[in-house]
């Protein structure tokens, strides 16, 4: 099964047929444990992992930092689950260290970010301050390395 | 000039490798999908690729120690000691080669003289014959048989010992066969060494990848061998490193002296480059060598399930990366069968016979090929099967 959870993980275009050859498992077993897990929550989707740079319609993702106050009660939680909420935030995790919200967003363009965190983000009541990152160049996306090892032709027969 | 005549004969008399001429007919070809390899079709582990990086960067460009770097031995002695249970000691048991290919050349010349009978079980690794002739000894072969799984049976070595034999070859698992032999069967075979005062050269270089039984099982374990066995165990299938070169012996401090005697004078030290990433793949590199033989395993299971249904009868091979399935039932002589399978499908497997005569009837399909080619070249063999 780790095999399993690897493979949903780190390879595109997979069925049930696919993945129950190449995790040694039967097709049966493969629809089973993903049945499983969809219920128990472990798998919440089946995403394409997109190379973005490739697409004709550019989107532009940022990085966001931001600096919460915790709340009497709640701590972060309800902040959080309100920033997480809004469509334009693909992802929203609670760190340690210097910032408290790291948020992975996505828009049409530059503005559409600048507008994100101007009008809506640090208008939110308890976002103390923002930093915006921008991604120059992605060199590995899921764990899928986006410059990968040179086909290096291995002879056909060796002893 | 006439070089037949300034060649030595030595080297005259050694026949063309059968994997040679197999090779020369697929090279060209396209769309063929090798099954022909010998190698995994892994990279090596990016950890490993990072330690030899480092050591260039920080200018280890020097030769090193004739025995190998001293840290790597003491990694090599903690590794045997651990997946063996076998210790040597790293200052004068332990000698770092150029891959066991070098290893196994220096043992040879090391113990051999003119005439001196070497003793090995075919089918096996190609280099085992020419190696015994360059080292002016005789070749005796003993053919292994599919029904014991290609594991040498001691009663075929009493055969064929005389006054002369002196050196014992074994290999597991084997390449071609991916055979294993069981502790009982070790346990036969060592007996007769030691009634015999035979030494062993025990070829390791397949142990990590055993999927049935014990991995780590040696003859050097069995009663009365470690003094006369050399150890060859080297890098390049488990750690994926074939382009490393990569090897070690072990073995008492008389026959590590002897051979380290030859490699000072042929080969100076092993590369150093080599031997920093060697370090990191003994100390970091066992989980990815865990999780590329969860890979083999997987794919030997399909690869043989899948050619016992379309009536390419074979064993289960215990370890390395390749099935031998038998073709005799198809009419064809091995070489015949390649060589149709290649021109029809343009799937590439070798004639067992490049392993030795005792080969015929069989083919060598190597399985250290991605999942998907696999597949598309299962579905070819079999379509050419079911049309002969
Ligand atoms: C049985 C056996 N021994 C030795 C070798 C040579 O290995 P190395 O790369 O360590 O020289 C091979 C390589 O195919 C092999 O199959």
């Amino acid at each position: 099964m780790d095999e399993l959870l690897h493979l949903i993980q780190r390879s595109n275009f997979q069925t049930v047929k696919t993945l129950a050859k190449e995790a040694g498992l039967t097709e049966e077993e493969v629809a089973s444990q993903l049945k499983v897990w969809k219920e128990n929550g472990t798998i919440l989707g089946q995403p394409y992992v997109v190379n973005k740079d490739k697409l004709a319609v550019k989107k532009v993702n940022a990085l966001i930092e931001v600096k919460i106050k915790p709340e009497a009660g709640g701590g972060y939680d309800r902040l959080a689950n309100r920033i997480a909420r809004f469509d334009q935030v693909i992802s929203c995790s609670l760190f340690s260290g210097d910032y408290d919200l790291l948020l992975e967003v996505e828009l049409d363009d530059n503005l559409g970010i600048a507008t994100f965190v101007y009008d809506t983000l640090s208008k939110i009541g308890g976002v103390i301050s923002t930093r915006t990152h921008f991604p120059l160049k992605t060199y590995k996306l899921n764990g899928i390395c986006l410059t990968d090892d040179e086909d290096t032709e291995r002879l056909p027969v060796t002893p | 000039m006439n070089y037949q005549e300034k060649i030595s004969q030595t080297v005259g008399s050694i026949p063309r490798s059968g994997i040679r001429d197999f090779f020369e007919l697929v090279i060209g070809r396209e769309d063929v999908i090798s099954l022909g390899v010998g190698e995994p079709d892994f990279q090596t582990p990016w950890n490993i690729r990072e330690a030899a990086i480092y050591s260039l960067e920080k200018g280890q460009t020097s030769y090193t120690s004739n025995l190998g770097l001293l840290s790597l031995r003491k990694s090599i002695s903690k590794y045997v000691e651990n997946f063996f249970g076998l210790t040597y000691d790293p200052q004068n048991e332990v000698l770092v080669t150029v891959g066991v290919s070098e290893a196994m050349d220096l043992a040879l010349r090391a113990l051999c003289n003119p005439g001196d009978e070497v003793i090995y079980h075919e089918p096996c690794y190609v280099s085992y014959s020419p190696s015994v002739v360059m080292a002016h000894a005789v070749p005796v072969v003993v053919a292994t048989k599919k029904e014991d799984g290609f594991a040498l049976q001691a009663e075929d070595i009493e055969a064929v010992i005389t006054p002369r034999s002196k050196v014992l070859i074994l290999n597991y698992p084997t390449n071609p066969t991916g055979a294993i032999a069981s502790k009982e069967e070790l346990a036969e075979i060592a007996k007769v060494c030691v009634k015999h005062d035979l030494i062993v050269l025990a070829d390791e270089i397949y142990s990590e990848l055993t999927y049935e039984g014990e991995a780590g099982l040696s003859i050097t374990q069995m009663p009365g061998m470690r003094e006369r066995t050399i150890l060859l165990h080297g890098f390049s299938k488990a750690f994926a490193m074939t382009g490393f070169r990569m090897g070690y012996a072990c073995a008492p401090p008389e026959l590590i002296e002897a051979m380290m005697k030859i490699h000072q004078y042929a080969m100076l030290c092993a590369p150093i480059t080599s031997q920093a990433a060697a370090i990191e793949a003994l100390e970091r590199g066992i989980p990815a060598v865990e999780k590329m033989k969860e890979s083999y395993e997987i794919r030997r299971n399909y690869m043989v399930k899948r050619l016992n249904e379309m009536g390419l009868d074979c064993h289960l091979p215990g370890g390395a990366f390749y099935v031998f399935p038998e073709v005799t039932r198809f009419g064809l002589t091995s070489h015949e069968f390649a060589l149709k399978l290649l021109e029809q499908e343009d799937v590439a497997a070798v004639p067992g016979t490049a392993f030795g005569a005792c080969g015929e009837g069989f083919l060598r399909c190597c399985y250290a090929t991605a999942f998907d080619q696999l597949e598309v070249a299962l579905d070819r063999i079999e379509r050419f099967v079911g049309n002969l």
